[in-house]
């Protein structure tokens, strides 16, 4: 061993030490801000910093982490004993009063679990580097809980930011994102371990730069979006984009090979996963009021009609279904074979804000057409569009006695809408129910569509777990087996039976909303558990009318109403910028009033730090410090003189400098010489005062000797700075 | 020497691949913490605030590695293939600026440079900013002499997320001489390289006789002239008279061994202040062939600090054999403060000395051992106290005993030396 060598004593905490204690302080205080009261909360944040101190203090001594950890268990054990104690005794209560025991119970308790603990993470991350990520991540952990109200899309929660952000303006989801950035940089602190403390500011400069620019690229890349619902409504349009096709098209003109490729997406499954998706995907504005008849707003984007031997397929034909439209607008499209305004069916505007990816638009039924609008947040909103449905006004009970299907329609359409499995069990059993049914009725479409409806209803049992899937046909698994299964077996099974019955039929998907969901406004937030596929039934002169079978009985737990809250923040997030005195043509022009503002801002945020600079720089040399005066009031000159296009070439001495430029400013060679010898040290205190007498003098004859549109100019020029050397 | 064992390899393997791959543990577990954040959390949930942190992980640790990569690369291919021959001959224990330096990179942010030696050993390197440049200071723990120097140079993020290491191999030899501390001269050395008569230290080399001087501090006081001093009011010591003279030929060596930094201080005291005589002999474990003059003699104590303390053979034997048949001369072996793998040879070789022969024990501070309570055992890592445990050092001067001859030690904490007697007194001889 060394003989000059001396055993390190533990260093009192630093800056460094302070500000890691005040981050885990800060975590502290949030965690347990809605656990406990005031006295808890007080001295979980004592606890906290005392911790991280001692932490950093301990992990300097020889104490062994088996020592470190058992005290801190005892504590934390006699802590919370005592601290139950206080409320459990009878005496303590009577003594100090309930409400001081139970303050006194709660400062006890979080300080013996806080402290500890943070004593523990800092005392192991000061020993062992990498159980630094072990501190950064109970930190972070504490920070996200806080926050994490805001999951699932709720971004208008936690309600203290949420409201907080939306009574001032401001975006909460910004703030969310920005609070992320916040606690990134906190997080990046707690790991540092560069000694040179003055290099600190770089660092963490750059990862700011570099939180502003992640920032940036989520305004311009979009928020992140809920997994795909089971039903394939979700997802990204341009994979299934058929290149040889034309997007403007619109709807109706789809090709055979692209349908045939989105053919899957109606698949049975043993294990629907709905995705637990509360989160929103997609936001209406009603223009108009409008209860539907069926109690639900039924928001269709496609439908399964085409029978390939096991289940209902997008159809192949471009003569049927022509009324799902398969291709976002962009421009204003219409939408052939809608039903007309009539008694049955009113006109409705609806705007449509997708906040997730979807592979095709979706409307009320039924649409009649469709134009793009400006998305009001490209961030928020993945696109918007604006849809004219001719919904159903017509009670069910009054449209009985329709005929079903078109009249004109060829028998191969009508083939088509009724092509069912040859399995005679589907018509026998449809066959049994029109018995059910009174005798004046047995011949209505409407009538036996109801009938088959209402034998789901009482008879099948919803659930998300079935084990159809691998049956050669899934719905006769489901129908004549154990009749539970999920939306898409009962839409199938409804289908089947009301095609056997020779009325058309098909299955539609999409998303569909319990009127009572609206609140009252005019919004309606679609959430992704919303997806669903239902049975439609064609009646001559209304149209496709939904059939839904609603199981009375289900094994799993109904979907919460949406947050009110949020319905409306999304619906006015949604109105604010919506525009509807658009240009169909200008969805993707440039906005140059707003990029003239902001490159007048960023200029004038230029021209505002170079001026800022420059004035600094002007006027530091009279209120800086006496020693560093002659630095700074040399600086200033040299300031001036570049302005007036004096400035120091490359190579050239600061005396030869002072020469050439003394022919303009006399005083300035003198200046030069005293920097000189105060920059050596060979001058005096007491002379700081002669160096500000000659800036003074420099001034004064540059002054005389320059014009005076000259110094205008070099006054004017906020860089000037930047050229004195 | 031992071959390295499968673990050693392994755990070299490992640390060769981490070298060149910028993330590190830290860094992978950030990565592992913030994709699992991120995939679960920022996508499955829709945790925005975990969305960022995960992102910002990622991207942090993307942008660390190639910083810390392209640096490393960079400077790598700046450095010159070899800085230049430079020897360096330095005393353990304080700082000497070698001169090397790398360009400090202080204005690239998540970047870091600092560097170790791997070769020699034990060596704590501090960097100083001059000039834009970062320079080089070393202070070694220990001596030791080595024919290249082996820098570790490592460029790192200052969050401990990257790092890249390599290293840089530059021809210089390399003396790191043993830190004398407190050792200046050594008394008890001089007198048993004296032939003859009482030994006093402050006796001159060519001998000395005196009967009444002049009173000095540390006579002792019955030796005043009290009558003398009733008389003259002057204080005189009556001495017996000495006859001191040193021996013309002694021989010492140097035994390497853990601990043995002591040793080589007082080996190395004892050549520069001539305590040795006008001729001596000079060897040590781990330099072949003896040393006559002083500088062969100092890079024979810096050598032994390079040798392999597991080789259980001393040299002594054979060191006495080829220089001990040269008359009587005295010879004076330093040796560690513990008993250990060297101890059977150099009782043996002791005791096949014809001649005088006297070991100097060096040590680094003495303690009594007591015995920690269990709550300090428990709570604390016992760190081993500086120097050498008392009934450890009585043992050892026990066993040197044993072989028939005399021991000193040497504190080289304390500077002081411990006779026989003195020994008795502190119960460490027995």
């Amino acid at each position: 061993m060394n003989p000059n060598q001396r055993n390190p004593s533990p260093a009192l905490p630093g800056v460094v030490s302070f500000l890691r204690a005040l981050v885990l302080a800060v975590a502290a205080t949030i965690l347990c801000w809605p656990l406990t009261v005031t006295s808890g909360v007080l001295l979980a944040i004592l606890g906290a910093m005392a911790g991280a101190m001692a932490g950093d203090m301990a992990s300097r001594t020889s104490l062994r982490v088996s020592g470190v950890l058992s005290i801190c268990s005892i504590l934390v054990i006699l802590g919370t004993w005592t601290a139950r104690l206080m409320v459990k005794s009878t005496f303590i209560a009577s003594a100090l009063g309930p409400v001081v025991a139970l303050w006194m119970s709660e400062a006890a308790l979080w300080f013996v679990l806080i402290a500890p603990t943070v004593f523990l993470l800092r005392f192991l991350s000061a020993r062992k580097p990498v159980m630094a990520i072990f501190e950064v991540l109970a930190v972070g952990t504490a920070l996200a809980i806080s926050l994490a109200a805001h999951r699932e899309g709720m971004v208008h929660r936690p309600l203290t930011i949420g409201d907080w952000a939306w009574t001032r303006g401001l975006d909460p989801v910004m703030l969310l994102l920005v609070l992320g950035a916040g606690i990134t940089l906190l997080l990046a602190s707690l790991l540092v371990s560069e000694d040179r403390r003055r290099r600190l500011p770089l660092h963490f400069g750059v990862l700011a730069a570099l939180a502003l620019a992640l920032l940036l690229m989520v305004r311009v890349s979009g928020l992140p979006q809920p997994n795909p619902s089971g039903l394939g409504l979700t997802g990204d349009p341009e994979e299934n984009k058929d290149g040889s096709e034309d997007p403007s098209e619109g709807g109706g003109g789809s090709s055979s090979d692209k349908k045939s490729d989105e053919m899957e997406d109606l698949e049975f499954k043993n294990e629907y996963n709905s995705g637990g998706q509360q989160a929103p995907v997609a936001v209406v504005l009603l223009h108009d009021d409008y209860s539907p008849p069926a109690g639900v707003y039924y928001f269709r984007q496609t439908a399964f009609s085409q029978y390939n031997g096991r289940r209902l397929v997008q159809t192949t034909r471009d003569d049927v279904d022509r009324d799902v439209v398969s291709r976002f607008p962009a421009k204003p499209i219409r939408i052939p074979e809608a039903p007309e305004v009539s008694d049955q069916r009113m006109n409705l505007k609806t705007s449509m804000g997708l906040l997730v990816d979807h592979v095709r638009p979706f409307a009320l039924d039924s649409p009649a057409a469709l134009r793009p609008i400006q998305n009001p947040d490209p961030m928020r909103f993945q696109r918007a569009f604006e849809a004219l449905s001719r919904v159903q006004t017509i009670p069910y009970e009054k449209m009985i006695g329709q005929l079903p299907g078109n009249s004109d329609w060829n028998d191969e359409e009508w083939d088509y809408y009724t092509d069912a499995p040859a399995d005679p069990r589907y018509g026998e059993l449809a066959a049994r129910l029109m018995d059910l049914l009174r005798e004046e009725y047995r011949d209505d479409p409407l009538a036996q569509a109801l009938a088959i409806k209402a034998f789901l209803d009482e008879r099948g049992i919803y659930s998300l777990k079935s084990k159809h899937a691998d049956a050669t046909d899934p719905t006769a698994s489901f129908l004549f087996g154990d009749l539970t299964g999920y939306c898409v077996h009962f839409a199938h099974a409804a289908t089947y039976m009301m095609r056997s019955r020779g009325i058309p039929a098909r299955v539609a998907a999409g998303y569909a909303i319990a009127e009572s969901a609206r609140g009252g406004g005019s919004t309606v937030m679609i959430r992704g558990a919303d997806a669903h596929a239902w049975p439609e039934i064609y009646l001559e002169n209304v149209g496709w009318v939904v059939i839904d079978p609603a199981p009375q009985q289900t094994l799993d737990e109904p979907s919460g109403p949406p947050d009110q809250r949020l319905q409306s923040m999304l619906g006015e997030m949604m109105r604010q910028k919506m525009s509807d005195e658009i240009d169909f043509g200008d969805e993707q022009a440039i906005n140059w009033s707003r990029l003239w503002f902001f490159a007048l801002m960023a200029l004038g945020a230029v021209l505002a730090m170079g001026y800022g600079v420059k004035f600094y720089r002007a006027l530091v040399p009279y209120f800086g410090r006496p020693l560093q005066r002659y630095r700074v009031a040399y600086r200033a000159t040299l300031d001036r003189l570049a302005e007036v296009g004096l400035k120091r070439h490359f190579g050239e001495s600061r005396e030869s400098f002072a020469q050439r430029a003394g022919r303009r400013a006399p005083s300035f060679v003198e200046l030069t010489q005293q920097h000189l010898r105060w920059a050596l040290g060979s001058m005096e205190r007491g002379q700081a005062g002669r160096i500000s007498n000659l800036m003074v003098s420099v001034e004064s004859e540059i002054r005389r000797s320059t014009p005076a549109w000259r110094r205008v100019l070099g006054f004017l020029n906020p860089f000037s700075w930047l050229m004195a050397r | 020497m031992k071959p390295p064992s499968l673990l050693r390899k392994s755990k070299r393997f490992l640390r060769r691949i981490s070298d060149v791959v910028p993330p590190t543990w830290r860094g992978g577990l950030l990565a592992a913490i913030s994709g699992a954040a991120l995939w679960l959390y920022g996508f499955g949930h829709l945790d925005l605030v975990l969305y960022i942190l995960g992102i910002s992980g990622l991207l942090m640790l993307v942008l660390c590695s190639l910083l810390t990569a392209g640096t490393a690369l960079w400077l790598h291919r700046r450095l010159p293939k070899h800085g230049g021959a430079k020897n360096h001959r330095i005393e353990a224990g304080s700082p000497i600026p070698t001169g090397w330096g790398v360009p400090s990179l202080f204005w690239l942010p998540l970047v870091t440079l600092h560097w170790e030696w791997i070769t020699p050993e034990d060596i704590e390197v501090r960097t100083r900013l001059i000039g834009g440049v970062l320079r080089e200071e070393i202070v070694a723990q220990r001596r030791g002499h080595a024919s290249q120097v082996k820098r570790r140079l490592v460029v790192e993020d200052p969050f401990g997320l990257t790092r890249v290491a390599w290293v840089r191999v530059d021809p210089s030899e390399v003396t790191i001489l043993p830190s004398k501390g407190r050792l200046k001269d050594m008394p008890v050395i001089q007198s048993k390289t004296s032939a003859e008569g009482t030994p006093w230290p402050t006796g001159a080399p060519e001998g000395d006789r005196m009967e009444i001087r002049r009173y000095m501090p540390g006579d002792s006081v019955r030796n005043i002239l009290w009558k003398t001093y009733a008389r003259t009011r002057q204080l005189n010591v009556r001495l017996p008279e000495l006859s001191i003279e040193r021996s013309k030929k002694t021989i010492a060596y140097l035994l390497a061994a853990p601990g043995d930094e002591a040793a080589a201080a007082a080996a190395r005291v004892a050549l520069e202040a001539g305590v040795l005589g006008e001729q001596w002999i000079f060897g040590a474990d781990g330099y072949v062939g003896t040393a006559e003059s002083l500088a062969p003699a100092l890079e024979a104590i810096a050598r032994s600090g390079s040798v392999e303390h597991g080789e259980s053979r001393s040299g002594l034997g054979a060191f006495l054999r080829e220089v001990g048949n040269q008359g009587e001369v005295h010879c004076i072996v330093f040796t560690p403060p513990t008993a250990g793998a060297w101890t059977e040879d150099v009782l043996q070789a002791a005791r096949d000395y014809p001649g005088a022969l006297s070991f100097v024990v060096g040590t680094d501070g003495v303690w009594r051992g007591q015995k920690t309570p269990w709550w300090r055992r428990f709570l604390f890592a016992q760190e081993k106290p500086a120097g050498i445990r008392l009934d450890l050092l009585g043992a050892l001067l026990r066993l040197l005993g044993s072989a028939g001859r005399q021991s000193f030690v040497i504190d080289r904490m304390s500077g002081r030396s411990f006779n026989q007697a003195q020994q008795q007194a502190l119960g460490a001889s027995g």
